[in-house]
């Protein structure tokens, strides 16, 4: 398994307080964090350093551009389609999750989630990320 | 986390003001973009909430977004001020973010009533949904109806194949979804290993019971569908677990081979069909809801049950003590699982028997408010030692007398702002309820700063009611007695709470039904007070052991004010029997020489622990503190019945005995003393 090293999650969310929450427990265990507020932001900073960014962690509904609709952008695009992308949600709805599903979407968290499968959900995914690439 | 609660908080307070706005616009035009405005910003909200763990802020939210969605759905277009209520319930969120434990009483009690209302509402709307057959918004309204209802369990069988290796380093999602889906329910899970490598996975099982549907249930292998291959099946739609015999069945379904489970399975539902049915017990589900979730037990079974657990807390003790001379490895092991067990199950045997009694005070608050409400008085109630526990069945008799008294001083104690002013007293009146520990009883007092009871008009009445003769005249408690009698009514219009007369000898009843005591003090214009003495036979208290002598005694914990530690030399010759404490003269009582206590030795100090009731202070001198400690109150025997000290007794580790002293009545003795 990779280590957390020097990897680094954008993490998407138009409330200020989750990105910092999140992104304290991702700093803790070793990741560099990024931030966006929304899609919009979020789509602007992949594509001036896409090559950066090794995860991108979003919340489903946002004003502007929402979590959804900014995987499809990311599975859509050749540049960035190769990233994981995690969605961080309280939606249950299981046709929502489908439909991401389908768009591409690699996890799906429900919140509230447990530290340690989160962290370890994250980790799983880019470490297969990094693995297809060497392919 | 904390550092980030604030923003939290700013920012969830944010999205309700959104919701509020949403709301309001949409009661002057009644378009579907401002609920679902609303929604979003509620849905928002929810998941923040449950970001920060603040599990109570995030559900009611959830139950608004049930209702939002009903409207969404254009259902509950008829029902009366539904966005006032939404309102009202957004408001009550705006103060939940601030307190979200729910620490104040006050919001405690609204909290209460909102969520019953909420619930009421939310669940006729998801019933209006399912009428009108739209399913659309099916899994986020099926959360809810779930959790609404506890019992809807159901029972699946989950089988798992790794299509990769999958091993137990690996760090595989898999691993950890396994982990997160038993904390769903009740559980079981067996995995099967690689015969050649003990790490490599090559099968589970899984048998959960729990809320979520078939659907949800494999939705959560949905992103690992290229590793796994997942069977979820539903073998029962109640819960498995609960049977009789389930878990062994599950036992020998494991030598069983793995493609035959699920056949095996629901064989064994469907005998547990049978067998039901043969009882007469309808199996659906939807009947087994209504099965009871608590059974009634006689009392009496209980005080057996728990005085057979202080014998076996005391028999433990000894073992300890034995185990531990005894120095085998072995011996203190099972000694101290013995222990942790015996601990709990004291603690479970405990809790079914004793309620803190402000399980009584929301109803109280309510009809304290309701009432001076409709008096046309305004009214404090404060309440004191709402957490002094109390056994269950006391708190259901008391609670109608106590009810009652409270009636009382609101419609005849307090007068009205008016008169008040007039009198000088402060316009709003204070009732105050306050609970405590008396040795083996508990006291509760209800006083008021109304206008006391008028023992001539009481005895005026009292003649003309030919209670008592009009040559006699007694004394002034027996005066208060009075109006306990039958048929004694002291007010002159009769209103709609209390003044007909059926009242005060009632509660009396009632009270002494349970063993318990009613007195009543009062002063004319300055109050009065009712005190309430109920005895607590099974009861735990919190408790500072001391000894003196070579005997031990137990002073209840909440009557302690400080310790301190005093010089023998200091004592020879004090004849009024006081100490000086931080400037403040307190007479004590020397246990050694009040009691004739032998067994003493000479130390240059000894330990005074100041004691305070109410407002009275008295310090015991004893030979050693011995520490806090959690005793079974037992009653003593005939022998101690006419003296004043103890109240009752409790059983050491040692199998000594600890007399528990009565603090109050020391403190009214010894005051009694000196002010003689």
């Amino acid at each position: 398994m990779l280590s957390s090293h020097d990897h680094t999650i954008l993490v998407v969310d138009d409330f200020e307080s989750i990105r910092k929450v999140i992104s304290e427990t991702l700093n803790r265990h070793g990741f560099t964090t990024v931030h966006a507020r929304n899609g919009k932001d979020a789509l602007d900073i992949l594509q001036k350093g896409y090559h950066k960014i090794d995860l991108i962690l979003s919340d489903y509904n946002m004003p502007d551009m929402s979590g959804f609709d900014l995987l499809k952008e990311v599975k859509s695009s050749q540049e960035l389609k190769k990233h994981p992308f995690i969605l961080l949600t309280s939606e249950t709805n299981t046709e929502k999750k489908k439909q991401a599903k389908e768009a591409g979407l690699d996890a799906w968290i429900e919140k509230p989630y447990k530290i340690e499968s989160f962290i370890s959900l994250i980790k799983y995914n880019i470490d297969k990320s990094k693995k297809d690439v060497s392919i | 986390m904390s550092q980030f609660e604030q923003m939290f908080k700013e920012e969830a307070y944010e999205q309700l003001e959104i919701a509020e706005q949403a709301l309001l616009s949409y009661e002057s035009t009644p378009e579907k973009e401002f609920v679902e405005e609303a929604f979003r910003a509620l849905h928002t909200f929810k998941g923040a909430a449950h970001m920060f763990s603040f599990k109570v802020l995030g559900d009611f939210a959830h139950k608004i977004e049930s209702i939002l969605d009903g409207i969404r759905q254009g259902i509950m277009m008829e029902e009366y001020r539904v966005t006032d209520r939404l309102l009202e319930y957004i408001d009550h969120l705006k103060k939940l973010i601030v307190d979200p434990e729910i620490k104040d009483k006050k919001s405690q009690t609204r909290n209460e009533v909102l969520q019953k209302d909420i619930d009421k509402l939310s669940s006729r709307v998801s019933d209006l949904i399912k009428e009108k057959g739209q399913q659309k918004e099916k899994a986020l309204l099926e959360t809810f109806i779930e959790q609404e209802d506890q019992e809807h369990l159901s029972t699946y069988y989950i089988s798992i194949n790794p299509i990769v290796e999958i091993t137990s380093d690996s760090g595989h999602p898999l691993l950890n979804i396994i982990t997160d889906l038993q904390d769903l329910g009740s559980t079981r899970l067996t995995s099967q290993y690689d015969q050649n490598n003990k790490s490599i996975f090559i099968h589970w099982d899984l048998y959960i019971s729990c809320q979520s549907t078939k659907e949800e249930l494999e939705s959560q292998f949905m992103f690992i569908d290229d590793d796994v291959e997942v069977q979820v099946h539903k073998v029962a739609n109640f819960d498995l677990f609960k049977e009789f015999g389930f878990e062994d069945f599950l036992g020998v379904l494991e030598k069983t081979e793995n493609e035959k489970k699920l056949e095996e399975i629901n064989a064994y539902v469907l005998s547990l069909k049978e067998t039901v049915s043969d009882e007469n017990i309808i199996s659906d589900s939807s009947e087994n809801n209504q099965k009871a979730k608590s059974i009634r037990i006689s009392t009496e079974k209980i005080d057996v049950l728990m005085n057979l657990v202080s014998e076996l807390v005391t028999d433990q003790a000894s073992l300890k003590m034995f185990a531990s001379n005894i120095q085998d490895p072995v011996l203190e092991g099972v000694s101290e699982n013995m222990d942790r067990h015996i601990r709990q199950l004291r603690d479970i045997a405990f809790e079914m028997t004793l309620v803190p009694i402000e399980r009584m005070m929301g109803k109280f608050r309510r009809m304290v408010r309701d009432c001076s409400v409709n008096a046309g008085k305004e009214v404090r109630f404060i309440v004191r030692g709402e957490n002094t526990e109390l056994d269950k069945v006391f708190i259901d008799s008391l609670s109608d007398p106590i009810m009652h008294i409270l009636r009382n001083s609101i419609d005849h104690g307090i007068e009205r702002p008016e008169d008040r002013k007039a009198k000088g007293k402060p316009e709003s009146g204070t009732i105050q309820l306050e609970a405590y520990y008396s040795g083996a009883n508990v006291h509760i007092e209800i006083s008021d700063d109304g206008k006391g009871l008028n023992a001539d008009i009481i005895r005026k009445k009292a003649i003309e009611k030919g209670l008592i003769d009009e040559e006699r005249e007694p004394g002034i408690s027996e005066v208060y007695q009075l109006i306990f009698e039958p048929g004694f009514s002291t007010a002159n219009t009769v209103s709609n709470v209390s003044g007909r007369g059926v009242g005060m000898d009632v509660v009396k009843k009632n009270i002494e039904a349970i063993r318990g005591e009613i007195n009543i003090e009062s002063k004319l214009n300055q109050g009065l007070k009712i005190i309430i003495k109920v005895p607590l036979t099974l009861s735990i208290i919190d408790g500072l052991l001391i000894k003196s002598g070579s005997s031990h005694f137990l002073l209840p914990m909440q009557v302690i004010n400080k310790c301190y530690e005093v010089r023998n030399e200091e004592l020879l010759g004090n004849f009024n029997k006081l100490l000086i404490f931080d400037e403040e003269q307190i007479p004590y009582i020397h246990l050694c020489e009040e009691l004739f206590l032998s067994g003493s030795t000479a130390k240059e100090y000894c330990n005074a622990i100041v004691i305070q009731c109410r407002e009275r202070k008295v310090a015991i001198l004893t030979d050693e503190i011995i520490g806090e400690y959690q005793a079974v109150l037992k009653p003593v025997g005939e022998h101690y019945k006419n003296q004043e000290f103890v109240s009752g007794a409790t059983i050491l580790g040692d199998g000594k005995v600890a007399l528990v002293l009565d603090a109050n009545k020391l403190v009214e003795q010894k005051s009694k003393q000196t002010t003689a």
